[in-house]
């Protein structure tokens, strides 16, 4: 990101107007607050409709670091980044599995966190914590990569480029996220989720067009690449071989299964005001992944033919390549890409505060209110909502800035997916199949995470660049969890019966 | 989901990967290489796949329904 093309003051009025209305609309949520209780600050009390809803997914789940890294992966491996289009449509595929029943078991039982429906399904205290626990771990590191992008991002679009941009612009834009966020909650999240995702589609809708006005046609880079395979036997326009084959089944089923459990995810999914509106919401995400990840292969395909030789971790450079390229071509261009920077920002903020508010809410239902001894207000539990999210934004900020040049620890983001597909057979499971107990899913998720871990870190000589014959560590571990939560619920409930 | 969804999802998925592709084939559709465009092809009949069966009510919209 560091070579992102610097702004003029007219932009910089166009993205500090945009910080602020931000701000604005955070204030305006507060307005439409109803009720100072836990239920209304992080469900909106189960009022969401149809455009918001579906904006909130959109700017959710695709964050801006996405779009970086997903032109950067298109850029190291060519037109097999194709795959990400699948596995994006795989996570809507798999909400149709738990979604229907779990909008109406969060509306009858009244849901809030994502624990709330495992305390409900299995009465297992332990099974809900060590839950809560890892969608916390997951989510904090997901929320520290979005700061530290922003930092990047900052230090990108700034004249010096140096350590004070990238400090100033972590705090900065964390402190514009956690205002609106304390201010008005999930209201105020999903309000500016919306024009986040409006910026978003607006931004790369035009985005395609001005490159190739730039570039020419695709046929032309795709040509270009051709010609580079045959000369130097590289392999960015060759289907995948077998390995390569084997990975995209496992990133269609590691994306699929893991992105679904995002507890934030889960969270608007308890949040739709109806069953019509969450069903509408899903089959408009359905298609999002064909604009949004055909306009990333693009860009990547587009840097990798005429910006060739960005090496290892500067490939996620491309996307800032491109974009500098456009704004020097015309001025169109460059309105353009201010747009694309805002959007791009927007991307990374509305991905961290959803993030961010459900961490703040876990920590507060699932452990303060369990395990905090006295009986706490509603009111109170609000006020320590609030209180977690501005201690966790500081927290994260201060790592974000002391990590900035440990890019290794970024690369532990990675292992997010391998951590939440584990969660599968406790959510998607054990939501259809009645006979699944709590101690054994608890097992079965004990094992699968271990394995996970070990098999991702534990330097093994059949691990190549983090897969095991193409396959992710994560798929591999949910084998076992899943085969010993659904044999032990079988063993539990025979040896239950033979004590009777 | 009935029964016959998982298994137009689990043909989607096999023709959504390129494992059958001939490996030296150079035709371009599109200025993409032809089996760019199937896998984009298949994940578009995905979509509309999904999205045609969220268009029918769920379960307990339809008990509801009949509740009310």
């Amino acid at each position: 990101m560091d070579n992102l093309p610097t702004l003029g003051l007219g932009a910089w009025l166009f993205v500090s107007t945009y910080l602020l209305s931000l701000l604005a609309i955070g204030w305006l949520a507060r307005s439409a607050q109803r009720s100072n209780t836990l239920k209304d600050f992080y469900l909106a009390g189960n009022g969401f409709g149809f455009l918001v809803l579906f904006l909130t997914f959109f700017a959710t789940q695709y964050s801006g670091n996405t779009f970086f890294a997903f032109t950067g992966a298109t850029y190291r491996i060519g037109f097999g980044w194709i795959l990400s289009l699948h596995f994006m449509t795989a996570v809507v595929v798999v909400y149709l599995i738990f979604a229907p029943k779990l909008h109406a078991l969060a509306k009858e039982k009244n849901y809030l966190t994502p624990a709330d429906f495992i305390d409900d399904r299995y009465s297992c205290k332990l099974l809900s914590l060590v839950i809560s626990i890892i969608m916390i771990i997951v989510l904090c590191n997901f929320t520290l990569a979005q700061l530290m992008a922003m930092g990047r991002a900052a230090q990108g679009l700034s004249a010096s480029g140096g350590d004070t941009a990238y400090s100033s612009g972590v705090v900065l834009l964390a402190l514009i996220m956690v205002i609106y966020g304390t201010l008005g909650g999930i209201r105020a999240i999903a309000w500016t989720d919306a024009l986040q995702g409006t910026i978003l589609l607006f931004g790369f809708t035009f985005l395609i067009f001005l490159m190739v006005d730039r570039f020419g046609p695709l046929e032309n880079a795709t040509r270009i690449l051709m010609e580079r395979d045959s000369i130097l036997g590289t392999t960015f326009t060759t289907r995948p071989d077998a390995e390569a084959c084997r990975t995209w089944l496992s990133y269609i089923l590691a994306v699929g299964f893991g992105v679904s459990l995002y507890p934030q995810a889960i969270q608007r999914i308890y949040a739709a005001k109806s069953a019509i509106v969450l069903r509408k919401s899903l089959a408009m995400m359905a298609f999002m992944p064909i604009p949004t990840m055909i306009i990333a292969l693009i860009s990547g395909i587009m840097a990798l033919a005429y910006f060739p030789g960005l090496e290892g971790a500067t490939a996620d450079s491309a996307f800032g390549t491109i974009l500098r390229e456009i704004q020097m071509h015309s001025a169109l261009g460059h309105g353009l890409v201010v747009v694309t920077l805002a959007a791009v920002l927007a991307a990374m903020m509305s991905t961290a505060d959803s993030a961010l508010l459900s961490v703040s809410s876990m920590f507060t239902k699932d452990i303060v209110s369990k395990y905090g001894g006295a009986n706490l207000t509603e009111a109170t539990l609000t006020k320590i909502a609030k209180f977690t999210s501005w201690g966790l934004v500081l927290f994260l900020v201060g790592l974000a800035i002391i990590l900035r040049e440990k890019t290794s620890l970024v690369q532990l983001l990675d292992r997010k997916i391998d951590l939440l597909i584990q969660l599968s057979p406790a959510f998607i499971l054990g939501i259809r199949a009645n006979f699944l107990r709590g101690d054994a899913v608890l097992a079965g998720l004990s094992v699968g995470v271990i394995t996970a871990l070990v098999l991702a870190f534990g330097n093994f000589d059949f691990v190549e660049n983090g897969k095991i014959a193409g396959f992710h560590p994560g798929v591999i571990a949910v084998v076992p969890n899943l085969i010993i939560a659904t044999v032990g619920s079988f063993a539990l409930k025979n040896n239950n019966r033979a004590l009777e | 989901m009935n029964l016959l969804s998982p298994i137009v999802f689990l043909i989607l998925l096999a023709l959504g990967i390129p494992w059958f592709w001939p490996s030296g084939n150079s035709v371009l559709i599109f200025g993409l290489p032809a089996w760019v465009v199937s896998a984009i092809v298949v994940s578009v009949l995905c979509s509309a796949f999904t999205a045609y069966l969220l268009r029918k009510p769920w379960a307990h919209e339809k008990s509801k329904a009949e509740d009310g």
